[in-house]
């Protein structure tokens, strides 16, 4: 695998970061992500992944584009509306850089369906709307040993973690199970703030440059513009990962 | 009295309409007890937001996801006595802390 000369014009500003280089960027360019979500957060988080050179981007939703997702859901605008979001997210990534591989997952993530959906990657990014998948994930992830990032956000607040099991605590560590579904508020620049940690922890992971949040959560409260770090723990007796 | 603060958060937030509050509470008073003192105060939908139910392959589970003094209750490697630990004056929970919502699907 070589980068070609537009490659190498293109991801400059990155290659010139102190221990990056050739070397880095191919590891990139070798990686395959899985992000779960076209929406909100799947968003920031493809768009930069892409633009990073991530080889190779398995990006799954199962609904379509809505008006009332376009305050926040940048990969999709008014003429994708009825369309699939995974293969909305397609065109506007092809678009953004043509060098890498968008692979449009059109299904619901199931407990049946996870393991045939997610397949084999090198890290998983949550950018799901609803704790029932991300539990799946978690799961999926911790018996699979794939990383995986997970992040939420509400109204003007987010939160986000590296989880990397066993090292790690998993998801049902720092939260059990789910909790009632309810339409909240968001802002936009919530989304992105929040995916833009995502997309960041996941091109340091993937290109071995930096530390990332593993063992830690970091909480963003945009109202007042505050960020707090909660140390998070395994559960000895999680019926997940087992607390060991 | 002793007296110990509440911190809400999201979801919570929604229900309580205030961000903040302390309460006096008996003492040795029981994390378990306490917040079946706040399910009271604010319904049983507050509840559905501090307790996760349901069931893991197979197994059924009801398990709050608060956290004291910025440790989660489940961590015995804080509280060994899990739900059964006394709240202390001075005390801080923090109630839907991680966002956990989402819309219905």
């Amino acid at each position: 695998m070589t980068l070609s000369e537009s490659e190498l014009k293109r991801y400059h500003r990155q290659m010139i970061f102190p221990n990056w280089g050739e070397e880095t960027q191919l590891r990139l360019k070798g990686s395959k992500v899985f992000v779960a979500g076209a929406g909100g957060l799947g968003s920031p988080v493809s768009i930069y992944l892409a633009v990073a050179g991530v080889g190779t981007i398995r990006i799954c939703d199962f609904s379509t584009p809505e008006l009332s997702n376009l305050n926040r859901q940048i990969l999709h605008d008014d003429t994708r509306i009825g369309k699939n979001k995974a293969l909305s997210a397609q065109e506007t990534l092809r678009r953004l850089n043509p060098d890498i591989t968008v692979e449009p997952v059109v299904e619901k993530i199931t407990e049946e369906s996870v393991a045939a959906l997610v397949g084999k990657v090198d890290l998983i990014v949550d950018c799901m709307d609803n704790f029932e998948t991300r539990q799946l994930l978690n799961k999926y992830a911790v018996k699979t040993r794939i990383p995986m990032i997970h992040a939420g956000v509400y109204g003007m607040r987010g939160q986000i973690t590296f989880i990397k099991s066993p090292e790690t605590p998993c998801l049902w560590c720092m939260h059990t199970g789910t909790v009632p579904q309810v339409v909240f508020p968001i802002v936009g620049a919530t989304a992105g703030v929040i995916g833009c940690l995502e997309a960041l922890e996941a091109i340091k992971y993937l290109s071995g440059v930096g530390t990332n949040l593993m063992g830690r959560m970091l909480i963003w409260d945009g109202f007042n513009m505050e960020f707090t770090e909660l140390p998070q723990k395994k559960m000895p007796d999680c019926p997940v990962c087992g607390g060991k | 009295m002793p007296t110990v603060t509440c911190k809400y958060f999201t979801t919570v937030l929604d229900i309580t309409k205030k961000d903040i509050e302390t309460i006096e509470v008996g003492s040795s008073i029981t994390v378990e007890k306490f917040l079946d003192q706040l399910i009271v105060k604010y319904g049983e939908k507050f509840g559905r937001h501090i307790y996760a139910e349901g069931t893991l392959d197979g197994k059924p589970y009801k398990t709050p996801n608060i956290y004291l003094n910025k440790s989660r209750i489940q961590w015995v490697q804080d509280f060994p006595d899990g739900l059964k630990t006394r709240l202390k004056d001075g005390d801080v929970l923090w109630l839907g802390l991680i966002i956990g919502g989402g819309k219905p699907v």
